[in-house]
């Protein structure tokens, strides 16, 4: 089952309790705002079945911020996207890893009913995980050591942050 | 009819958007950086310098500031803090500028921060980045003060400031906290947050 990756601002949002007024089948707005568009598009990276590129999509990723933070992202069902009808497109990423750029999937002509039905997709069936700050620390370093990512294109002193 | 006049959030991370504040007030803390760098001769990135700053900043610096003005340049960093849009990974200004703070003028900052998280007069999300801060900043002199603070905030009514205090935890890589954490488990009832904990601990615990 091929998976799609989306970093969230806070997984937790999506796990809370719903709240009492909400009906059935709905999702809070919230969790929503984590799903920040750009152009009515949203961004994605493609997760292989056996998820093993799952620590360098993390590490590319982290590698293009400012600071060793944690990262929440979701995983969801790529097919269940498609039967839905969703327009993707595999577009350039912007991280320092070439190889994960070529991973990068735009999930475009997001109306607002649209990002909601999305929403409703990912708290059904979505796997809500985060990475502490030393597993991304290690996993810059090893992806460093890999030579998948140059160190010339981390942020300076990124890996001197707590 | 009546029309609902909605303010939306400024999104440039990093810049002072405090819009509510005098151009005078907005560079108070920034007048004091830039003191404390010259007299100690540190770079820009606060986290360099930590090892080498006692609690006691340069006389010039103390002398400039009594309780009642620190208190305000915190608590007008709090209020711009509101309009500022966070994002993980990124260095915002408000963390800048607490964490400076915190180095500059230890236990009073973190008595008015204090103040302010536990009585609610920050949101939910300021409370969390403040923590986060918290548990970042490497200053031995606060290290107690900073690290209760955490300790407490794992008991907060509220989740997201719960998380926030989880996640600053994670950062300290101290295992002084496995004990809390063991606790807060017990007591934990957002089933993300769980599993957060459960991580954190193990990890806190592999560092032994």
């Amino acid at each position: 089952m091929p998976l799609l990756l989306r970093v969230l601002r806070n997984k937790n949002k999506w796990l809370a309790q719903d709240p009492e007024w909400l009906q059935k089948g709905d999702v809070p707005a919230d969790p929503i705002a984590c799903l920040k568009t750009d152009q009515n598009t949203l961004s994605v990276f493609s997760i292989k079945d056996d998820r093993a590129n799952l620590s360098r999509v993390l590490a590319a990723y982290a590698a293009k911020r400012q600071q060793v933070a944690q990262i929440d992202f979701a995983l969801f069902n790529e097919n269940k996207i498609r039967e839905k009808g969703y327009k993707m497109a595999s577009t350039k990423g912007n991280t320092p890893d070439r190889v994960v750029n070529d991973w990068h999937i735009e999930i475009q002509e997001l109306s607002g009913s649209y990002l909601v039905e999305l929403a409703k997709i990912l708290k059904a069936d979505g796997e809500f995980e985060r990475c502490l700050p030393a597993e991304v620390r290690k996993l810059i370093t090893d992806n460093v050591h890999a030579k998948n990512i140059e160190p010339d294109d981390l942020t300076p002193n990124i890996l001197d942050s707590p | 009819m009546n029309r609902v006049l909605f303010l939306g959030r400024q999104t440039a991370i990093g810049s002072p958007r405090g819009i509510e504040l005098s151009a005078e007030t907005w560079a108070e803390p920034w007048k004091t950086q830039v003191r404390v760098k010259r007299n100690l001769n540190l770079t820009d990135d606060p986290r360099v310098a930590q090892p080498y700053i006692k609690d006691d900043p340069p006389s010039s610096t103390k002398e400039v500031k009594t309780s009642d003005e620190i208190d305000k340049m915190v608590e007008s960093i709090f209020r711009a803090a509101e309009s500022e849009e966070f994002e993980d990974g990124m260095v915002s200004f408000f963390q800048k500028s607490l964490k400076w703070l915190t180095i500059c003028y230890g236990s009073q900052v973190l008595t008015t921060i204090v103040s302010i998280i536990l009585y609610g007069r920050c949101s939910e999300e300021v409370a969390a980045q403040t923590l986060k801060c918290m548990g970042q900043l490497n200053h031995l002199p606060t290290k107690d003060f900073r690290f209760w603070i955490l300790v407490r905030c794992l008991k907060n009514e509220a989740w997201v400031i719960r998380d926030g205090a989880l996640i600053g935890i994670s950062y300290t890589k101290d295992m002084f906290f496995i004990p809390y954490l063991e606790q807060a488990l017990v007591d934990e009832k957002h089933k993300g947050l769980c599993k957060d904990l459960e991580k954190v601990l193990s990890y806190l615990k592999s560092l032994r």
